[in-house]
């Protein structure tokens, strides 16, 4: 850890202990980690920005049915690019310490395909998509499911589940705050 | 590869169009009806907040707007909060800075701060602001929460927006730090002000250098506003605590998290597994920690003063030693001086002359060499240790309070996380699982797993999940049968019965082994571990045996099935640990130290548990993984079974927890054995098995997990209990001057004489009646909270049942107004032509003749589907040119004028 620590001020370290979940401890680590996905360009630069393709050699987000979608929601640059301070954040709110409200908050715009702040069938379809592989469901079951799931999920009848209606589900749910997590 | 992308998106966009205005269409309906009504107070009103969603006060409570519609109507007063696309085409007056631009997507503050009407704000705020912080606040100054933009969200969002290149991080910083600074609460040169930022700053869904940038500006604006205010002494001295405070605390956190044990252990196997199996490591690593600590204190107070009494008092002579404990004795009281220096000084000999010689069987049957060493209880001494003059340390005290103070810390431990686990996993989800399929999808992928091996499993599981899960309610309508119901319920009597059978049968087993190691001499250990032996067994054998029968007794839920056959088997360790401590209580009273040989037989169980369900498991899983991959593929991996190697867990802690107080070192042992355990179970899962096909509800089944082992840990103190005050003490050990252990609270410490009132009024609190009455009150206590617990459950259903009605309000007042504005409509569409769909022009006049198009095909549908409700929401399309707004608006104020 000690390596990481002549790259970050301690202004720095200080900023990001209070704007993340994270101890500087612990972002220092963030940074080894992300350092290792290619060593040379962030040797250089601690900020420089990676690829989605480079972000994504991250065991936990390459293998990940969303891994792109999660990098280009932590992007600031919405286009999957990463920096470190993008990662940090990816990691701060999939850590522990971050409350379910953040959490969900994240995963509603992980799911949010189109980017219309409302996961509406055609969300929901991609997301079924991603987490069935290579196995399909067949066309009346895709239909049947989302069905279902809107009438679990959507209170309000319009055809697709707001945040609110979202965050509703993600409450009740035990699972997902243990589920919703990487850890570092 | 970006641009291509975003083509693509904008693409999918344009061919959805009609269906996300559909997706979005009873909103838009709203929002249109509430911008009339506030132009018509306010026009010249920059309302600033605009909210689909907004709640009040508690989290549960919240409303959306769409709700709302119908009480803004009666209402004009309310502020109003809408979309800001709204806004942007409707407003005739947009005279704010903050709408000087009128694309849509330029805006990206998330917080937007009300700052023209201070009255009657109501904010959609999420969860993360419900911090304590903010609640403070909140009662101060009725609104201290961040409104969120969920529509603007979008558009610093989305990656197809082409507006949203052009805004760089730094305005979207200056943005938002403009909103901020705004709020006067916020900016302020206090603690809780700097503290209130940190949070949402923090909580804030932006990205970090934005939120970097912004914390860099406000810091710049609060040093500048209050610069020259002195701060106070008092509150400087506050200020400088509470930052020592939280860098404590920070410093503190890091350390735990760079001494966080098997951190790494258990990042592989969450990789690997996923969280199902990982609770499991966690719950053992919890169990590890929580044994560690109770061992330093019994070695700090117990083992060690021993130790050093043993070094110190053979240089002092027998008599001198003597001598100590008699004036201690008669200084204190009357009642202990009744200590003879005869018996005493036959249990010096006793304790200090050990005969045995150590051979290597005494490891495993803890006797020989080792009964009279400081393991047992029996060695322990009830003199007073003065290793600094004058400093005297009674050991029995010392003992009684240390074993009191471990069983109360492990009881209030884990009755509070029992409480915790229980409070998240089923009151916070109102009774367990509803949603089955939402939480199939959105919580069904676990984060966690990192290699691609997991990552196929899991998704395989989670098809074959959603694949039953669809079967099932598309099946669900098969009644079934009486005569079938019949069977199966005589099936599971049966299989109730064998079982009821068996433990019975487990029971008389122990019993018979126990009475025929007592009945032959002591130092026959050849008994004694054949009867360890033989437990360990059952212990084994029986589990398995169980999930077989349950197999057969069609119990349609696999979650039944985990929960029956997770009782049984917590019904069998019962009754062996039940059984074995009955029959020492009974029979073993008249034995020389019967604590000591309670000691031995668990310390004995507690090694050969290790041996059978670690070590030989271990190599059995072994061999069959040696045989799955070189001879026989037929044998299958072996899946780690989660509710099988927890309850062997929580065995061994039971054990830990009976045999503690008759072994202070049983402790160690028990640590060491969990140390190794942990290894060798990691490498059995990293090496040997594979995750379980079945999905793990990893939260729920982990609150039951913690529900067992507290009611054993109950039943064990129940035990201890009846030690304490119903058995004499052998003349061994540290209570061996008390006939009963309880005396030493009684005629020790508090030094109660039998004429006292105090001990008169414990002999009256302790009588039945007394007890009997604090027992009822208890129950109606407990009645009188079930009883609101219901009526808080029926409350919560009537108000779900509003807000269906409500919801069903909306759908029939915005029928109405459909209908009322039709013919309006369909004059404006027949002017356009729907050629134009797929020209790829972003303009908006050109985005609203697509909708127009689209939804003008859906009239031509049919006016079926104009009736049927929410969709006929799509007939107020969310953008559309300014002329075709004020048609609109004309047409329905002319409506609500009519209807007025």
């Amino acid at each position: 850890m000690g390596q990481g620590k002549s790259q970050f001020s301690e202004e720095e370290l200080q900023d990001y202990e209070d704007l993340t979940y994270f101890t500087k401890k612990e972002v220092l680590y963030a940074h080894q980690k992300f350092k290792a996905l290619a060593p040379e360009k962030v040797g250089h630069n601690k900020n420089a920005k990676l690829p989605l393709t480079k972000i994504l050699q991250y065991p936990e987000l390459g293998v990940n049915p969303f891994g792109d979608r999660i990098c280009k929601v932590f992007s600031s640059s919405h286009d999957g690019d990463c920096t470190f301070e993008d990662f940090l954040d990816m990691m701060s709110v999939f850590s522990d310490a971050a409350p379910k409200a953040v959490k969900a908050e994240h995963a509603f715009r992980i799911f949010d395909f189109d980017g219309d702040d409302m996961l509406g069938a055609s969300d929901l379809r991609q997301v079924v998509e991603r987490l069935v592989g290579s196995n399909q469901l067949l066309e009346s079951e895709m239909q049947h499911l989302i069905q279902k799931i809107l009438e679990e999920a959507d209170l309000d009848d319009d055809g697709a589940l707001s945040f609110a209606e979202f965050e509703h589900i993600i409450d009740k749910s035990s699972d997902f705050a243990n589920v919703f997590r990487i850890r570092l | 590869m970006s641009s291509s992308r975003n083509k693509d998106d904008k693409n999918y966009k344009m061919k959805n169009m009609g269906r996300k205005d559909k997706v979005a269409s009873s909103q838009g309906a709203g929002r249109l009806l509430t911008f009339e009504l506030d132009n018509d107070q306010r026009p010249t009103s920059s309302s600033t907040n605009e909210h689909e969603y907004f709640r009040i006060g508690s989290r549960d409570n919240y409303h959306e707007t769409g709700f709302n519609n119908t009480e803004e109507e009666q209402t004009p007063s309310y502020l109003h909060k809408r979309r800001r696309f709204d806004l942007e085409y409707n407003n005739p007056f947009p005279s704010s800075d903050y709408y000087s631009s009128q694309n849509i997507g330029r805006y990206d503050e998330i917080y937007s701060y009300c700052n023209s009407e201070p009255v009657n704000r109501h904010h959609r705020t999420i969860s993360v602001h419900r911090n304590t912080a903010i609640k403070d606040t909140r009662d101060t100054c009725t609104f201290r929460t961040f409104p969120r933009l969920l529509e603007n969200r979008r558009n610093w969002m989305s990656p197809a927006d082409h507006v949203m290149q052009q805004v760089s991080l730094e305005q979207r910083a200056n943005n938002i730090a403009n909103r901020m600074e705004q709020d006067a609460v916020l900016m302020e040169d206090t603690l809780t002000s700097e503290q209130l930022r940190r949070e949402a700053l923090r909580d804030m869904p932006q990205c970090l250098t934005v939120k970097r940038i912004i914390k860099k500006k406000l810091n710049t604006s609060v040093n500048r506003h209050y610069k020259r205010k002195p701060l106070g002494l008092y509150k400087s001295l506050k200020y400088r605590l509470s930052m020592k405070a939280t860098k404590m605390r920070n410093s503190l956190k890091s350390l735990a998290y760079s001494f966080e044990l098997w951190y790494n252990s258990l990042k592989i196997i969450e990789g690997h597994f996923g969280s199902g199996i990982s609770t499991y490591f966690k719950f053992f690593r919890w169990l590890f920690i929580m044994n560690c600590l109770i061992t330093l204190f019994v070695i700090g107070f117990i083992v060690v003063p021993q130790l050093l009494y043993i070094n110190i008092s053979p240089a002092i002579s027998s008599s001198q030693s003597k001598l100590v404990i008699y004036d201690n004795t008669t200084n204190k009281s009357n009642v202990t001086s009744v200590i003879v220096p005869e018996p005493l000084l036959k249990w010096h000999n006793y304790a200090f002359q050990n005969n045995e010689s150590f051979t290597f069987r005494d490891i495993f049957t803890g006797e020989g060499y080792f009964t009279n060493t400081i393991l047992y209880y029996g060695f322990y001494t009830k003199d007073v240790v003065n290793i600094i003059p004058n400093q005297n340390y009674n050991m029995s005290y010392a003992y009684f309070f240390t074993m009191f103070c471990m069983y109360l810390i492990s009881f209030i431990v884990l009755s509070t996380s029992m409480a915790k686990s229980y409070r998240r996993s089923f009151i916070e989800t109102q009774g367990g699982l509803k949603n089955v399929y939402a939480h199939k999808i959105f919580c069904g992928w676990d984060y966690s797993i990192a290699t691609q091996e997991a990552a196929d499993l899991k998704l395989s599981s989670i098809y074959n999940e959603l694949k039953e899960l669809l079967n099932d309610s598309i099946k669900k309508a098969v009644q079934v049968s009486l005569k079938q119901k019949c069977w199966t319920f005589i099936l599971q009597l049966m299989a109730n019965a064998v079982i009821l059978i068996l433990l019975v049968g487990t029971g008389y087993i122990m019993w018979y082994l126990l009475e025929r190691h007592s009945s032959t001499n002591s130092n026959s250990s050849g008994t004694a571990v054949i009867t360890a032996i033989i437990i360990n067994v059952i212990m084994i054998v029986f589990p398995a045996l169980f999930s077989y029968i349950v197999r057969y007794e069609d119990y349609s839920n696999p979650k039944t099935i985990l929960y029956i056959t997770l009782i049984r088997t917590f019904f069998l360790k019962t009754v062996v640990i039940g059984v074995f401590l009955a029959f020492w209580l009974t029979l073993s009273k008249n034995d020389n130290c019967w604590e000591t040989s309670i000691g031995q037989h668990i310390y004995r169980l507690i090694l050969f548990d290790f041996l059978f369900s670690v070590v030989i498991a271990a190599f059995v899983e072994a061999a069959r993984h040696c045989i799955y991959k070189r001879l026989w593929k037929g044998i299958g991996v072996s899946n780690f079974d989660i509710a099988k190697y927890t309850l062997n867990l929580m065995y061994n802690q039971t054990l830990f927890w009976v045999g503690l107080y008759f072994s202070p070192l049983l402790s160690v042992v028990v640590v060491l054995k969990l140390f190794c355990t942990w290894y060798i179970r990691r490498t059995c899962v990293l090496h040997f098995c594979q995750p379980s096909s079945k999905s793990w509800r990893a939260a729920q089944t982990q609150t039951w997990f913690l529900i067992l082992s507290f009611i054993s840990l109950v039943l064990v103190l129940i035990a201890h209990g009846y030690i304490i005050v119903n058995l004499t003490t052998s003349s061994c050990g540290p209570f061996g001057s008390y006939e009963y252990i309880y005396e030493i609270i009684i005629k020790g410490i508090l030094q109660l004489e039998q004429s006292s009132t105090f001990w008169k009024i414990l002999i009256y609190l302790v009588k039945p009646g007394t007890i009997a009455l604090i027992l009822v009150a208890m129950c109606v206590i407990v009645y009188y909270l079930r009883a609101k617990a219901y009526a808080q459950k029926d409350m919560v259903n009537i108000l779900k049942n509003m807000l269906v009605l409500e919801a069903k309000d909306k759908e029939f007042l915005l029928e109405n107004i459909s209908k009322v504005t039709e013919g309006q409509w369909q004059y404006n569409l027949h002017e356009q032509s729907p050629e134009n769909w797929d020209s790829h022009d972003n303009s908006v006049s050109s985005k609203a003749e697509m909708k127009r198009a689209k939804f003008r095909e859906d009239l031509m549908e049919g006016d079926a589907e104009i009736s049927s409700g929410s969709e006929n929401a799509q007939l107020f399309p969310r953008d559309h040119s300014s002329n075709d707004s004020t048609n609109f608006k004309r047409n329905i104020y002319a409506h609500r004028k009519k209807y007025a």
